[in-house]
């Protein structure tokens, strides 16, 4: 909190330093949902042969819908905290502990592990998501899914706190940030909706913008607390209300069929030694954590960029949203939820989200090209050798990683052409 | 001399939109999908309607065909009109999201050309690349991708009203969600009862939010306009009968190449149809009687 001291100090005093490890933890704890929601979202399972039927199957593509965008929001969420972070000057925070963590963790009460679609896991996204202090409606439907919910939810009583120290700490030296670091929609996405500028209207529900002084820190923050918990006004589209919903909707098919399971037999904790085994699994696993990795090394050159010029920044935008994310990490982590973790081939193996190497800023703009194509290079020739191995994968594998495999080896090319990487 | 070919129609295309992976099968992140009993999303632009094809119900008649042959003295060629055009060997839109090209700007891929007349069949293939025709996709430079690409895509709701009727798009959808709704209360069979439950969600997402995609998408057009060089083009059937003259096969260094032009628009979402309009020009050589 504020005190006379911060305003001796400019600004800089205890407040301010409470401010930045609170952004930088904020920061950590939007990256860490978005992984948990992706990961509930790669264990679904995608066909009738998988053992549910077409009606289930309906559901479960509203389901994963509803979770993808969710992920995104989180994605825009980590944005929008790097921007709130480097409009006060300091570093935006991409790295993360690795899954799993206690309940001790952030003082939240609530574990962070990699977990199946299902009630458990849903259980644990409305607690994430919950208002501040649930009341009125939040409270009855909270307590109807769970009589053990908890009171309060820190996360959103860490944005109140945030938003309470941005009010209190707001002067000359607190926005003290270039404006031309802060990233809006149109970097993240430079085309417009097909040539239509449609203002204040979110492109694939994110919607990034500008922080530069204390009245956009404050709508940033407040953004973020509606998209999540939906307060104030009870949003029926926060998360905190889809998470709900999902909740109501599987236990009334558990109801009707207490067989149905929608996730695909991922391993409990993907990330303990051991968990998967069968060689072919590994590798495809490990690919996933290889451009998990990279796509932070790219997203720290961008949200920390300095002396990038425009068309860098251009090429940075251009490898690591829409093709290094959809083109190949959604691909291989749908991949790696339908291969066996062990030869009974009883459970299936899923995404770790770990990096073997530290994730940080590339300081040295030069180098930190050659690393990054360097890793894009590995990418596409370890996805290449991968969706050649006709003897240990299925066909249908087969044809998603060579697409992975070429749409790897053009953003590779590209990159390292954008960057003038010799090759 | 040029024979032109001017054509146009409802076409078929079952694409996985952003920001889905370009191979999703079903659709769960964009806008378009695949419903219960249908079969998987293929991204293929499908001219005339596909074997054993089963169009949603509310679909406009499918096909693009020859609306006007005439050549540049002004000589119409009747023959020809009613003709059949059609991509051959499963066009697709190789945007691969944003990976081989950003939106609107995409190459169809492969581009094999064929219009068929009764009298006569003309196919023409051209590669993305001329000078590399067996050079994958991802593997072409952009530039040269930029040559048969699309020129981006522009809101053009005047090119779409006046080309099929469409003036009011939230109109269309709620048309739509009315219709679906009665039939759904009509149907009987559990698959096509949850693939109409699908559709009128999405539909209802739709009009709930006039400016979604699903909604502006029918306003859109995609032009592309490209020499067509390449291998010459394979004609057979009655040509001096049909067009009064003799067309000119082309090549790779063709100096009079033969052209096309056409857009690509009015993406339906909910029907995974679009409109196609354009023309195909052709050199021609006029055989004396």
């Amino acid at each position: 909190m504020s005190t006379a001291t911060d305003q001796t100090l400019g600004g800089l005093g205890p407040g301010r330093r409470r401010l930045a490890a609170l952004l930088s933890e904020a920061a950590e704890l939007e990256h860490a949902l978005l992984c948990q929601y992706l990961h509930a979202y790669l264990s679904l399972k995608r066909s009738v042969d998988e053992g549910v039927n077409w009606q289930q199957l309906e559901l479960m593509r509203q389901w994963g819908a509803s979770v993808l965008l969710i992920a995104r929001q989180e994605m825009e969420h980590l944005g929008l905290v790097s921007n709130l972070l480097t409009a006060i000057g300091e570093a935006p925070r991409l790295s993360r502990p690795d899954f799993p963590l206690g309940p001790r963790a952030y003082d939240l009460g609530i574990p962070f592990r990699l977990e199946p679609f299902g009630l458990e896991a849903l259980r644990r996204f409305i607690f994430f998501e919950m208002p501040a202090q649930p009341a009125g409606a939040d409270l009855k439907r909270l307590q109807a899914l769970d009589e053990r919910a908890p009171e309060h939810n820190s996360i959103a009583l860490l944005y109140e706190e945030i938003s309470e120290l941005l009010s209190a700490l707001d002067g000359p030296d607190l926005f003290i940030g270039p404006p031309g670091a802060q990233y809006t929609t149109p970097a993240i996405i430079p085309v417009p909706i097909r040539g239509v500028q449609t203002p204040n209207h979110p492109v694939y529900d994110v919607y990034l913008t500008a922080v530069t002084d204390l009245e956009s820190a404050q709508a940033t923050v407040a953004q973020i607390v509606l998209e999540g918990e939906g307060t104030p006004g009870g949003s029926p589209t926060s998360h905190f209300a889809r998470f709900c919903d999902m909740f109501e909707q599987l236990e009334q098919q558990l109801r009707a069929d207490p067989g149905f399971d929608p996730a695909r037999p991922v391993v409990a904790d993907p990330c303990a030694p051991g968990a998967v085994t069968v060689a072919s699994s590994l590798a495809v696993r490990d690919l996933f954590d290889f451009a998990y990795a990279t796509i932070l090394l790219l997203l720290h050159r961008f949200f920390a960029h300095a002396d990038e010029s425009r068309a860098e920044l251009a090429a940075l935008q251009a490898a690591v949203f829409f093709p290094m994310m959809t083109g190949v990490l959604r691909p291989l982590g749908e991949v790696c939820t339908q291969l066996p973790a062990h030869a009974d081939g009883a459970t299936t193996a899923a995404p770790t989200f770990t990096y073997a190497r530290d994730i940080a800023l590339l300081p040295h703009r030069r180098s930190a090209w050659m690393v990054i194509s360097g890793c894009l290079d590995s990418l596409a020739d370890e996805a290449g050798v991968l969706a050649a191995d006709t003897a240990s994968y299925a066909p249908a594998v087969c044809a998603r990683l060579a697409l992975v495999h070429q749409n790897l080896v053009r953003i590779a090319r590209d990159f390292a052409t954008n960057m003038r990487v010799g090759r | 001399m040029i024979l032109v070919l001017s054509f146009e129609g409802w076409i078929v295309l079952r694409l996985p939109t952003d920001p889905d992976p370009s191979d999703e099968p079903r659709g769960v992140s964009g806008y378009t999908f695949a419903f219960a009993g249908e079969p998987d999303l293929d991204r293929v632009l499908y001219l005339q309607p596909p074997a054993n094809w089963t169009p949603r119900s509310g679909s406009p008649p499918l096909g693009v065909t020859v609306r006007s042959a005439v050549r540049t003295d002004g000589r119409a060629c009747p023959a020809l009109v009613g003709a059949t055009v059609d991509l051959l060997d499963g066009p697709v839109l190789e945007n691969r999201q944003w990976t081989i090209s950003l939106p609107g700007y995409e190459p169809i891929v492969p581009f094999h050309l064929q219009v068929t007349a009764p009298q006569l069949t003309i196919r023409r293939d051209m590669p993305l690349d001329p000078s590399n025709p067996d050079a994958p996709v991802w593997e072409v430079a952009p530039a040269v991708i930029a040559v048969q690409a699309a020129d981006g895509m522009q809101y053009e709701p005047q090119t779409i009203g006046h080309a099929t009727g469409i003036w009011d798009s939230l109109q269309v959808v709620t048309d739509r969600l009315a219709m679906l709704e009665q039939e759904r209360a009509e149907e009987t069979d559990p698959t096509k009862q949850t693939a109409l439950d699908g559709r009128i969600a999405e539909l209802k997402i739709a009009v709930a939010t006039p400016t979604d995609r699903r909604i502006m998408a029918r306003y859109f057009v995609e032009r592309f306009a490209f020499p067509m060089l390449g291998p010459p083009a394979t004609i057979t059937g009655d040509q001096v009968g049909t067009t009064g003259g003799t067309l000119d096969p082309g090549g790779t260094d063709s100096k009079n190449p033969w052209r096309i032009a056409f857009w690509l628009g009015a993406w339906d979402p909910d029907l995974l149809c679009a409109y196609m309009q354009g023309a195909l020009e052709i050199p021609f050589t006029e055989e004396p009687a």
